[in-house]
């Protein structure tokens, strides 16, 4: 899905403000400071959105007028300057596809930003039904040219790598031996272990420790983190929220979920649970209670641990050896998979997954010891 | 799910009584005795609002409605079932609905 969006805005402030919002949203936004500037990017690249602060020279139903003249079917968002519903209807009856209302915050340009991004548009086909036909004929051979190729390649192959040696290039040894979540911070490392009953913060480049925090009272299974909380599922199936300051201060406890969750993860809008004994992945409401929305049959070959961003979520997969994307809006669908080098070394076994600014990182034990290491997100 | 055509449907703004500072959103369905209603604002099940909005040529104001079920779908926005409450409000409709063209 195409990211760019094009922010119209006179004022060096708002820019700032909204150059914040957009980037933390996942928004590639691409800033002009009038109408005129917008439209002269429009003939070089079409943007699959169009904000504009609302209250700015020209009007903005003179800017929707241009933009729908120029560009019919691309969504184009005012950014009203305050709450006034009736200004709103106003703009969305000229042609707006929807109205973001003051404050910009994160919060209330998510949808709008996301479901402008998701709007469809008539399904166009080229092809005739013997042309498909005959391209169906032309992809089989091709099929079964490479399916012979590679069955021999990788005859060859496999001979070389029967006993591979595991190569982790962003490997770091931990000092306890039972990690079973992580959560990647700005410039620290998140990690919970079970046995030792702690939360240890690393260094995110040499993997360091920088904090230990004990929780005697607790035996964590997995973790996530929401903009303001540490989600910890615990032993009895329970989700505690903390506060993120100091002593990592507990606030709220779900009540207990069956089967017992061993990932937990937030997308931004929902939370989601798995189990990986019966490869059930729950998506959850947001809130104290983490209410159960849905609950999917994991896709994959056998679920190891589960995270997700707020585009997908991702599996690491023993089963197939190989990291599993999956689509948030149809976690039974898998978008790709990918062998995983770590899966080369035969005793490893990955306990907890996060995916952060195009990394994903694994931690796990491997050997009696405990490991953590990370891979560029795949393409 | 929510239809990912919003930008051609009713928009409509909304309000309950004791809310100073209405929402907006569209309806991406409407019939003289209940509607479905598209909004990236959160509204609560069971509370009652006041619509404005336009049908054709006609334009109703304070429309009562009672939302009944709320769904949030992956973009975030909210589908809201509402049910129009006053009689007189739903005669005004049907006949504003009948006068519609149809495709």
């Amino acid at each position: 899905m195409q990211n760019t969006v094009q922010v119209i805005c006179a004022s060096e402030k708002d820019r700032t403000l909204l150059r914040g919002i957009f980037a933390n949203i996942g928004a590639d936004a691409v800033f002009a400071a009038d109408m005129n500037d917008a439209l002269a990017v429009f003939e070089k690249a079409r943007p699959a959105a169009v904000f504009f602060a609302d209250g700015e020279e020209p009007p903005a139903e003179v800017q929707l007028r241009e933009f729908r003249r120029v560009a019919p079917f691309l969504p184009i968002v005012p950014l009203l300057k305050r709450r006034d519903a009736h200004r709103a209807v106003g703009l969305m009856k000229a042609g707006a596809f929807d109205c973001v209302q003051a404050p910009w915050t994160e919060e209330a340009m998510r949808p709008v930003y996301r479901k402008a991004l998701r709007l469809g548009g008539t399904a166009v086909e080229l092809d005739s039904m013997a042309l498909r036909s005959r391209r169906r004929s032309v992809a089989l051979a091709a099929a079964l040219f490479f399916a012979f190729a590679g069955f021999a390649g990788g005859f060859y192959y496999g001979f070389k790598r029967f006993s591979p040696r595991a190569t982790q290039p962003h490997s770091f040894r931990l000092p306890y031996a039972h990690p079973t979540g992580i959560v990647i911070r700005e410039s620290s490392v998140l990690i919970s272990d079970w046995y030792s009953q702690g939360l240890y913060e690393h260094d995110i480049k040499n993997f360091g420790i920088r904090r230990v925090t004990s929780l005697p009272e607790d035996t964590p299974v997995a973790m996530a983190a929401s903009p303001d909380s540490l989600w910890l599922a615990e032993a009895d199936g329970t989700l505690q929220r903390r506060l993120l300051d100091a002593r990592y201060t507990p606030v709220s406890k779900t009540s207990r979920f069956s089967p017992t969750p061993d990932s937990v993860c937030y997308d931004g809008l929902y939370f989601w649970t798995a189990d990986s004994r019966t490869g059930s992945v729950t998506k959850r409401m947001p809130g104290d209670a983490l209410t159960e929305l849905k609950t999917y049959k994991y896709p994959g070959g056998k679920l190891g641990a589960l995270t997700c961003d707020n585009r997908f979520l991702w599996a690491a997969d023993p089963g197939w050896r190989a990291l599993v994307k999956m689509s948030l809006d149809d976690p039974e669908k898998v978008l790709s998979r990918t062998d995983l080098k770590g899966y080369a070394s035969k005793t490893l076994k990955i306990t907890a997954v996060a995916a952060k600014d195009g990394k994903v990182w694994f931690a796990g034990e491997d050997g009696g010891h405990g490991v953590a290491f990370f891979e560029n997100e795949p393409k | 799910m929510s239809p990912n055509k919003a930008d051609s449907l009713i928009p409509a703004a909304a309000r309950t009584a004791a809310d100073l500072t209405p929402a907006w959103g569209r309806f991406t369905a409407i019939t003289p005795q209940d509607a479905e209603f598209l909004s990236h604002f959160e509204l609560a099940a069971g509370k009652t609002l006041l619509l404005d909005f336009e049908l054709g040529a006609t334009a109703f104001a304070d429309v009562r409605a009672r939302v009944c079920r709320a769904l949030r779908d992956p973009d975030g926005y909210y589908n809201y079932e509402l049910q129009f409450l006053d009689p007189a409000q739903r005669g005004l409709l049907k006949n504003a609905l009948e006068k519609l063209p149809r495709d």
